[in-house]
C-alpha cells in the first residue's frame, strides 16, 4: 500500500518550487498566529486553500523571520544613526514581503532603494501578483511611477524594483547590466548596502555564489567617493549548512527525490566554517547562529511563551535537531574611510534577549 | 372504521390521511395518498399531496439524520451502518478469511490473525469490514476496564513490557518474534504511541488491537499522547487511516483511542527474589510497576484510586486540558523525568518535568517499586534513571530511519524480576516516515 504521488518539477522548476515552500510556511506562521503579515495572502495562489504546516515548520518559520527582521531592523537603525538613507538587495527574493512590511513601518522613510532579484518566471507572476493586489501596489507610489519592463518580468517604482537574473551566471551578465550599468544605476555605491540571500545561495555551486560576492564587495571598494562615502556593504545569508551527519543525509534525500540538490551547502560542514562565507572575501565582521541557539537565546522569552500556546509541539528533539542544522550568517564590509563613519556598523547582529 | 367496511371507500382514505398528516405522521399519510391513487389514477389532487407529503419526509429525516450524527458515538454508527448492510466484505477478496459463529456474527482467531500479519508484510490489505471488526472487537474489552488496570504476573507467567512503535511495523514484527504471542503463560502490554511518524500505524494498530479482540486478558495497550485527534492530524495516522480505509475508519479509530486505559499496574504474585534492600514494596509485599507512556504529575499526592477513577472515554487532550496543569490527564501522557529534583517545565513546551524526589516520593506513597514509562527516545533502547525508580522504555529502533537508536523491551516475572532485551531496525519496503502526513515532508525549511 502506497501513499498518494504528487507531480515533482524538474530542472530550474524544482528550485523555483522552494520558493513556494516558503511561502507557503510564512502563510501558514501567519494564519496559526505566529507571525503578523498582511501582505503574504496576495502572494500565494488560493492561499485559503492551502494546507497548514506542521508545528515544527512553523516555529522554524517565526525563529527565522523573527531573527532576519531583527537584523534588517538594525541595519535600518544604524543608517539612521549614519544620517543617511540606505539600500536593500534581496537576491531570490522570491515571495518575500518585506518591502512592504518596511514602507508600513518605522523605519519607511530609511530606504532609498529596495531591489529583488530573481528567475524571470519568478518576477513575472510576482509583477503581476503586486499589480492585482491594491494592498501591494499602493505601497509602491503614484500609478504613474510605476511601470512594468523587460516584458512583465520587471517592476520599476521609486524605491522598490523587481529584477529578472539568473544569478548562476557570472555576474558581469547578470547583475551589473540590472544594477550598475547606465546613467542612472539603481545601485549606488555610496550608500550603505545590505543584500540578503535567503535561502538562495544553497542552490547554486560555491563558485558562482563567492563570484556574486565578490563582483558586489569590488563594486564597492572600487566606487567609493573620495569623500562622504558610506557605502558600508552587509549581507544576510540564511540557509542549511552541516549536511554530512545522518539527518543531513536524510535532508539531502528528500530534496533529491524533489530534483533539488544542495551544491552550496558543500563548503560550509561545521558551524565554525560559517564566517568564512564572508571572511574570504575579505570583509572585516562575520557571525553566524543556528536557529536552534537563536531560538533559546536570542528570541523574547515572553514571545517564547506566547508561540509554545498556539500548537501543540510533539517532542523538542526534532525540533532543535532541525533548527541545528539551519543558520544565519551575517558580515559587514566596511569602506576604506571608515573614521568618518558615524555609526558602529561592526557592532550590527543579533541582541542576546536570554542572560 | 369506515375503510374495514368497505376498503374501496376513496373519501375515507383521504380523510384518514389529512388526519395523518396534521399528527405528522407522514409514513402513513403517504400509505393511504397512494392507496387512493390506486382507486382514483386521475385524482391529480391527491398526487399533488402525495409529492409534497413525500418532500416533507424527506426533509425531516434528513434533520434526523444529520442531529443524531452528532451525538452518536463512531461505535455505535459503525454498528448501525454494519446493520444496514453498508460495510460487506468485498466479493474479490483472496486474503485470510474472519470465521463467523453460529449466529453469523464474526471472530477472531490465532490462524486469521497470523494470516493477517503475514498479509500485511506482503504490502495487502483487508476489507474495512474487518478492520471495524477487529477494533469493534477490542472495543469491546477496552470499555470494561477501568483507566488504571491490574495485571496480576500469576506463578509460570511473564509479561512483557513495550514502549512507542510509531507504526513501524516491520520493527514490530522482529519485536513480537522476541518477545512471543500472547498465550496462557505470557502477556504484551504495549505502553502507547502505536501509531503516527511511520507510515504502517494501521497495520501496527489493526494488529494489536487484533491481539486484544483474541486475548483480551492477555494483551493490555496503554493510551499514548499520540492515540490523540491532534496528533494524528499533524504526524500522519489521520492521514494514513483515511487513505487506506476512509473516514468512518479514523472517526472510529480516533474514539476507541479514547477508550484506552491510561495506565497499568502490573503486580508480582510472588515475593521478589534475590536481593530487596531498599525496594518499595506493596502493602502484600510484593513488587509491582505503573506503567504509563508520559509520567507523573504535576502535583503530589495524586493516588492510584484518582487514577482508576479519571473518566476518560471520549475525551480528547485539548490545548486547555494540557495547559492546565492541575488535570491528571492527559498530563500522564505527556510528562517527562528530569534529573533535577523537584518539578520543572517541560522542554517540550507544556506540562511539566519530574524530578527524582517526586518519583520517590510517588512510589514510597503508593507502594510502587518503580514506574515504567516511554514517550521519549532512549539511544539503547531503554534507559534506568531516578536511581532506579524510573526506567524509559522504547521500541521503535532507528527511531523515523535516522536516530540509530535500538529498541528495548522490559520482561517481567511472577516474582516482579525485570529483564532488558535491546533489539536492532529491520529493513522495510521504501515508504518514508510521514508519508501520510499533510504538509509534505516534515523537516525541511526552505
Amino acid at each position: 500500500m502506497f501513499p498518494p504521488r504528487s507531480r515533482v518539477p524538474e530542472g530550474d522548476a524544482a528550485i523555483r518550487a522552494t520558493d513556494n515552500d516558503a511561502a507557503l510556511a510564512r502563510l501558514s506562521a501567519v494564519r496559526k498566529g505566529y507571525l503578523t503579515d498582511p501582505f503574504i495572502t496576495p502572494l500565494v495562489p488560493r492561499a485559503h486553500l492551502e494546507p497548514l504546516r506542521p508545528p515544527l515548520i512553523n516555529i522554524g518559520t517565526y525563529v527565522r523571520s523573527e531573527a532576519l527582521d531583527e537584523l534588517v531592523n538594525g541595519w535600518l537603525a544604524l543608517s539612521q544613526q549614519e544620517g543617511v538613507k540606505c539600500q536593500i538587495v534581496s537576491l531570490g527574493a522570491g515571495s518575500d514581503t518585506r518591502f512592504w512590511r518596511i514602507a508600513t513601518g518605522p523605519n519607511q522613510d530609511t530606504l532609498a532603494r529596495y531591489i529583488e532579484i530573481d528567475f524571470p518566471e519568478i518576477t513575472t507572476k510576482k509583477a503581476m501578483a503586486i499589480r492585482k493586489s491594491k494592498d501591494l501596489s499602493s505601497l509602491l507610489g503614484k500609478p504613474e511611477d510605476v511601470h512594468l519592463g523587460n516584458g512583465g518580468t520587471a517592476l520599476h517604482s521609486p524605491v522598490y524594483s523587481l529584477l529578472a537574473a539568473d544569478l548562476r551566471r557570472p555576474p558581469a551578465e547578470s547583475l551589473a547590466p540590472l544594477l550598475t550599468a547606465g546613467p542612472e544605476p539603481p545601485l549606488a555605491p555610496h550608500l550603505p548596502t545590505l543584500l540578503i540571500f535567503e535561502c538562495v545561495l544553497v542552490y547554486m555551486t560555491p563558485e558562482a555564489s563567492g563570484a556574486i560576492l565578490q563582483w558586489f564587495t569590488d563594486y564597492f571598494q572600487n566606487n567609493q567617493p573620495s569623500r562622504d562615502g558610506r557605502g558600508v556593504l552587509g549581507s544576510i545569508v540564511y540557509e542549511m549548512f552541516a549536511l554530512g551527519d545522518q539527518f543531513g543525509k536524510v535532508m539531502v534525500n528528500n530534496l533529491k527525490a524533489r530534483n533539488v540538490t544542495l551544491p552550496g551547502a558543500e563548503p560550509y560542514p561545521t558551524f565554525e566554517s560559517l564566517p568564512t562565507r564572508f571572511l574570504q572575501h575579505g570583509w572585516d565582521v562575520a557571525r553566524a547562529l543556528t536557529l536552534k541557539d537563536i531560538r533559546r537565546d536570542y528570541i523574547d522569552p515572553s514571545e517564547l511563551e506566547r508561540i509554545s500556546q498556539l500548537e501543540m509541539l510533539d517532542e523538542i528533539e526534532e525540533l532543535e535537531l532541525v533548527l541545528a542544522h539551519y543558520a544565519i550568517t551575517w558580515g559587514v564590509k566596511l569602506p576604506p574611510a571608515t573614521g568618518e563613519l558615524k555609526a558602529r556598523w561592526q557592532d550590527w547582529g543579533l541582541m542576546r534577549k536570554r542572560a | 372504521m369506515a375503510i374495514e367496511l368497505d376498503p374501496s371507500y376513496a373519501k375515507a382514505y383521504y380523510r384518514r390521511a389529512t388526519c395523518y398528516l396534521q399528527t405528522m405522521k407522514y409514513k402513513q399519510a403517504i400509505a393511504d395518498f397512494k392507496k387512493l391513487l390506486t382507486l382514483e389514477p386521475q385524482n391529480q389532487l391527491v398526487r399533488q399531496q402525495l409529492d409534497s407529503t413525500q418532500k416533507i419526509m424527506r426533509k425531516v429525516e434528513f434533520e434526523k439524520a444529520i442531529e443524531m450524527e452528532e451525538e452518536k458515538s463512531p461505535v455505535e454508527r459503525c454498528f448501525e451502518i454494519i446493520a444496514e448492510g453498508g460495510c460487506e466484505v468485498d466479493k474479490t477478496y483472496a486474503g485470510p478469511q474472519l470465521p463467523k459463529t453460529e449466529d453469523g456474527k464474526f471472530r477472531i482467531t490465532p490462524e486469521f490473525v497470523k494470516g493477517m500479519i503475514q498479509w500485511f508484510k506482503d504490502g495487502k490489505s483487508i476489507p474495512r469490514r474487518y478492520v471495524w471488526e477487529i477494533v469493534l472487537g477490542a472495543h469491546s474489552h477496552f470499555v470494561q476496564e477501568e483507566s488504571l488496570v491490574n495485571v496480576d504476573i500469576e506463578d509460570g507467567m511473564t509479561i512483557d513490557v513495550i514502549g512507542d512503535v510509531h507504526g513501524q511495523f516491520y520493527d514490530y514484527l522482529h519485536l513480537l518474534s522476541l518477545t512471543g504471542e500472547p498465550n496462557e503463560k505470557h502477556a504484551l502490554l504495549m505502553n502507547g504511541d502505536l501509531v503516527d511518524r511511520g507510515s504502517w500505524s494501521i497495520e501496527v494498530i489493526v494488529t494489536a488491537l487484533a491481539f486484544k479482540w483474541l486475548y483480551p486478558k492477555r494483551m493490555y495497550i496503554n493510551r499514548g499522547n499520540h492515540e490523540s485527534k491532534e496528533m494524528n492530524r499533524t504526524y500522519g495516522f489521520e492521514g494514513e487511516a483515511k487513505h487506506k480505509f476512509g473516514e468512518q475508519t479514523y472517526k472510529l479509530f480516533a474514539h476507541v483511542f479514547t477508550e484506552m486505559p491510561l495506565a497499568t499496574l502490573v503486580s508480582a504474585t510472588k515475593p521478589p527474589a534475590g536481593p530487596t534492600k531498599g525496594a518499595i514494596l506493596s502493602p502484600e509485599g510484593r513488587k509491582r510497576y505503573f506503567v504509563v507512556h508520559g509520567g507523573l504529575f504535576s502535583k503530589d499526592g495524586v493516588t492510584l484510586d484518582d487514577i482508576r477513577q479519571i473518566k476518560r472515554i471520549g475525551q480528547q487532550p485539548g490545548q486547555e486540558g494540557l495547559m492546565c496543569k492541575r488535570l491528571l490527564h492527559p498530563s500522564l501522557l505527556w510528562t517527562d523525568p528530569q534529573e533535577l529534583p523537584g518539578r520543572g517545565p517541560s522542554k517540550r513546551g507544556v506540562g511539566i518535568a519530574f524530578g527524582p524526589d517526586v518519583t520517590k516520593r510517588w512510589c514510597e506513597a503508593n507502594g510502587v517499586t518503580g514506574i515504567i514509562r516511554s514517550h521519549e527516545v532512549r539511544q539503547d533502547g531503554y534507559s534506568i534513571e531516578h536511581d532506579g525508580l524510573c526506567t524509559t522504555v522504547f521500541s521503535a529502533p532507528n527511531y523515523v530511519d535516522q536516530a540509530g537508536n535500538k529498541g528495548a523491551f522490559i520482561r517481567i516475572d511472577a516474582a516482579g524480576t525485570q529483564q532488558y532485551t535491546q533489539f536492532d531496525a529491520q529493513p522495510h519496503p521504501p515508504v518514508k516516515p510521514m508519508a501520510y502526513a499533510s504538509g509534505g515532508l516534515a523537516s525541511l525549511l526552505m
